[in-house]
């Protein structure tokens, strides 16, 4: 029984969603695979393009919208905030507790800092916590506390209610009954609660009782659905789900009907999962569910991410998971019902040498603009058609409003789909979506990242430098890396570039995509060590060296060479230490030799490295000590690395 | 004849030579690592392996502390040793005080049954100062009798010098999930790097760490048949 009771309580305590924490570095992202990038639009049937990576919260919505139930206002209403809103991330702050906020400005009660709500699980072989305190209780609290301002008795109640609390975490603090008249049934209230914190459920569960019998008590409606928690933290769920039926069909308890049906709902969805996962399916896809959908879309994500197959079929539950398998089995679906939903499926599981391609097409092209799935069926066209006919759509598409997620990716197809080097400067630029995107700011996505980094020769780089048709931001980080691809591609590097690329760590040879370097100013060293460059064979290699079909032959042929003699350049580190060593052996006396040396040991500390750094670093830390003790810089490097 | 007398020396000077004493005595060799993930470590000899859980996470953000406890049940044979990791995690660089962020570490310490603590932050350049005063601040605040571990970059281990005189007992060189082009060593020069190692089982290592006890980390629930493949693993190696 103990057990059961651990069980539940820790069921009971775990959100949906866990609040994260950093160190996030930011990272661009162009289209959210997850959930949409506006969950309010989505909830209102502006889907953007579907994606099988989505939450399955949200693929239930989509299955609605496509359907043609969809959301009403209402509906909308219900499920946000609410489980929309907890995937799309955790809110900033956390909210202040609204009890604290309202009793630490009584004059005379000692402010209390903080309620810590959770409570540890331990016994031998055993160890975990659990919400114990929900914020129903604190705004309770401080609903309470408004009517007893001013009142003789408001201290008393504050020092009991605090007893209550401390209960949240630890202890098993009751505050003691009272002859004060005004105060009985609230004291009775607070005992009642104060042993359901403190896990003395068969305790509370009658005091509850009590307090039902209690005409006179405020409490008095409340309290049968508390008894009825008591026994779900017990785990006696079955006695449970009786209590809360009774609860449901008594019309004076009808304020708490929809919260009894709720925990009815967890009940059944623990003791007959299958079953309720089945009727979450159909309720779900029916109209007009603003009572009951924002809870029956937590419930049934919850089952179906424990794996839970419903009892019976039923199409929603089978369209999501053929969506979520690339659309696995759609096509049948799609012949045998013409549903909109097993249309987009079956789309996204064509390739172009299909054989259902022309059907498909024809259905894809009659679906009209104010359909929530004309966007995805129209990537999909884009995806599917000839070149020239996707060209084409795709600059007709990109006319029409569409949330940037999806027009990242109708931009990414016409990328693609290039036919000059203009054309694919044209739409390499892309808005990011996550949150720290920078308004008005594109960066490039790796689509044409890797194409400029590998595809396309030093000469059009350089005109890329330059052209318009790129934001500045990306201008200035490609004139630096042409600068840089100049030296380390030269026959013999000037040592004036290799001095200043030593006192530069944010400078290196490589087109990158995103925000770039998490510490901008290039003269500072980088906490997470993105200093100076990684050997393409040391973890640079990313993705195979792409086409570029805008190219002429003689370009692809010498973006060849070049990339070739890139590919085979040492890390930064390597790359700086080699030529400071060379051109000290030849220059002795240049007097920017200490501190060169001492740079290429501090690069090989900070910077990328690889099997050969090591003796770099050990070489330049010999020859800086041998040849030049007595200089500050030989004082200021201590040790070599590797 | 004196060839053989030589090597007699060397031999008995390699008996003779004083070890590192062992800074968890009767602790195990092997920990498990179990994080943020529903664990039932029933099946772990006690005798074999320890347990080294994630029981909180200390956020630090906009000057204040807030604690994240374990949500998901862990379970374990009676007898086994647990060490209570306490994540610490900072989104800014707007630091609390010392005393809050150490008093939310110490109160990992309370958990019954916990034997040790470990604090796992991978602090910034900018927090290293912030970190040696709060490992410092958590020495006191902790029972003498409560060893104090904490988890360890590995460039901390290599080329930094900056852990050296932490109030530590170990540091633990996490030998996984390194950047592009790092290759874990095998040994670590500071003290408190060279007796314990953090390896992960989707990770094998090219060179087996030599470190006399092994923290592993697992990126899935622990099952028996992995724990069991882990501990052969680690035979192998000691």
């Amino acid at each position: 029984m103990a057990l059961r009771i651990v069980i539940v309580l820790l069921i009971l305590a775990i959100p949906l969603e866990l609040p994260g924490c950093g160190p996030f570095l930011p990272e661009a992202v162009f289209h959210l695979k997850i959930d949409p990038e506006a969950p309010k639009e989505f909830a209102r049937g502006d889907l953007g393009i579907l994606q099988p990576t989505d939450e399955r919260l949200y693929q239930a919505i989509a299955y609605r919208y496509l359907s043609g139930v969809g959301l009403n206002n209402a509906e909308q209403q219900a499920i946000l905030p609410g489980p929309l809103e907890a995937v799309a991330g955790s809110p900033p702050d956390e909210p202040r507790n609204p009890w604290l906020a309202v009793r630490n400005q009584v004059p005379g009660v000692q402010p209390i800092a903080d309620i810590y709500p959770y409570r540890e699980i331990t016994k031998e072989g055993m160890y975990g916590n659990y919400l114990n305190c929900n914020d129903d209780a604190f705004r309770t609290a401080a609903t309470t506390l408004q009517r007893w301002r001013g009142k003789p008795s408001e201290a008393d109640w504050i020092a009991s209610q605090d007893l209550v609390f401390a209960d949240c975490s630890r202890g098993a603090a009751i505050p003691v009954p009272t002859s004060d008249a005004h105060l009985r049934a609230d004291r009775a209230y607070q005992i009642a609660s104060a042993k359901f914190y403190s896990e003395q459920y068969d305790a509370a569960r009658q005091d509850f009782q009590t307090i039902a019998a209690d005409a006179s008590s405020p409490w008095q409606n409340i309290a049968p659905y508390l008894a009825a928690r008591c026994l779900i933290r017990a785990g006696k769920l079955a006695d449970a789900d009786t209590e809360l039926q009774h609860i449901v069909a008594d019309p004076a308890l009808a304020r708490f009907h929809a919260s009894a049906s709720g925990l009815r709902g967890f009940i059944r969805a623990r003791l007959h999962p299958a079953e309720r996962m089945h009727e979450l399916a159909l309720a779900l896809a029916k109209p007009d569910s603003q009572a009951t959908v924002k809870q029956d879309l937590i419930d049934y994500r919850a089952l179906f991410d424990q794996n839970v197959k419903p009892a019976q079929d039923d199409d929603l539950t089978a369209w999501i998971l053929s969506f979520q398998a690339g659309g696995n089995g759609a096509l049948e679906k799609w012949r045998s019902t013409h549903a909109l939903p097993w249309l987009v499926g079956a789309l996204q599981a064509a390739g172009p040498k299909d054989s259902a391609i022309p059907e498909l097409l024809a259905a894809a092209s009659a679906v009209k603009p104010d359909s929530p799935a004309h966007v995805t069926v129209n990537y999909h066209r884009v995806r599917l058609l000839p070149a020239d006919d996707a060209r084409t759509l795709t600059d007709q598409l990109l006319k029409m409003d569409m949330p940037v997620s999806a027009r990242n990716q109708f931009r990414a197809e016409r990328l693609r789909l290039a036919r000059t080097f203009e054309e694919f400067l044209s739409y390499a630029p892309r808005t990011s979506v996550d949150e720290d995107a920078k308004p008005g700011v594109d960066v490039l996505d790796d689509d044409s990242a890797l194409v400029l980094d590998r595809a396309v020769p030093l000469a059009l780089l350089k005109q890329a430098s330059t052209s318009a048709l790129l934001p500045e931001g990306t201008r200035k980080g490609i004139q630096q890396v042409v600068s840089i691809r100049a030296l380390v591609l030269a026959p013999s590097p000037d040592f004036d570039q290799v001095f200043r690329l030593l006192n530069t760590p944010g400078d290196g040879p490589f087109v990158r995509g995103g925000y770039g370097r998490f510490t901008e100013d290039p003269r500072a060293i980088d906490d997470f060590r993105d200093n100076w460059w990684c050997a393409v064979s040391g973890g640079n290699e990313g993705h195979a060296v792409p086409i570029a079909n805008f190219l002429s032959p003689p370009d692809r042929q010498q973006a060849a060479t070049e990339w070739n003699k890139l590919a085979a350049l040492s890390a930064g580190p390597d790359w700086l230490g080699t030529q400071t060593l060379a051109f000290a052996e030849q220059h002795p006396q240049d007097p920017r030799i200490p501190q060169a040396l001492y740079l290429v040991v501090r690069a090989s500390r900070y910077g990328c490295s690889d099997a050969q750094t090591g003796d770099v670093s050990k070489l330049a830390f010999d020859l800086l000590h041998r040849r030049y003790p007595n200089t500050e810089w030989a004082k200021k490097t201590p040790y070599w690395y590797k | 004849m004196k060839t053989l007398a030589v090597a007699a020396g060397i031999v008995a000077i390699a008996f003779l030579w004083p070890r590192p004493a062992d800074p968890l005595p009767g602790f195990p060799r092997v920990f498990l690592w179990a994080w943020e993930v529903p664990e039932n470590l029933e099946f772990l000899d006690p005798h074999a392996s320890g347990v080294a859980f994630l029981a909180r996470t200390v956020c630090l953000r906009g000057g204040s502390v807030s604690v994240r406890p374990r949500l998901q049940p862990l379970r374990y044979a009676p007898g086994t040793i647990l060490m209570a990791v306490v994540r610490v995690e900072s989104s800014d660089s707007d630091l609390p005080t010392v005393d809050a962020t150490s008093a939310a570490i110490a109160e990992a310490a309370a958990i019954p049954h916990v034997r040790a603590l470990q604090v796992d932050f991978d602090a910034a350049l900018s927090q290293r100062a912030y970190y040696r005063e709060l490992l410092a601040n958590l020495r006191r605040r902790v029972p003498p009798s409560m060893p104090i571990s904490m988890t360890a970059l590995t460039s901390w281990c290599e080329s930094d010098g900056w852990i050296a005189g932490l109030p530590v007992v170990e540091a633990v060189p996490m030998l996984f999930r390194m950047g592009p082009g790092e290759r874990p060593a095998r040994t670590f020069r500071p003290a408190l790097c060279q007796s314990s190692a953090g390896v992960s089982v989707d990770e094998p290592l090219r060179e087996p760490p030599s470190a006399a006890r092994l923290y592993i980390f697992n990126p899935r629930p622990w099952t028996e048949a992995t724990y069991r493949a882990a501990l052969r693993e680690v035979r192998k190696w000691h």
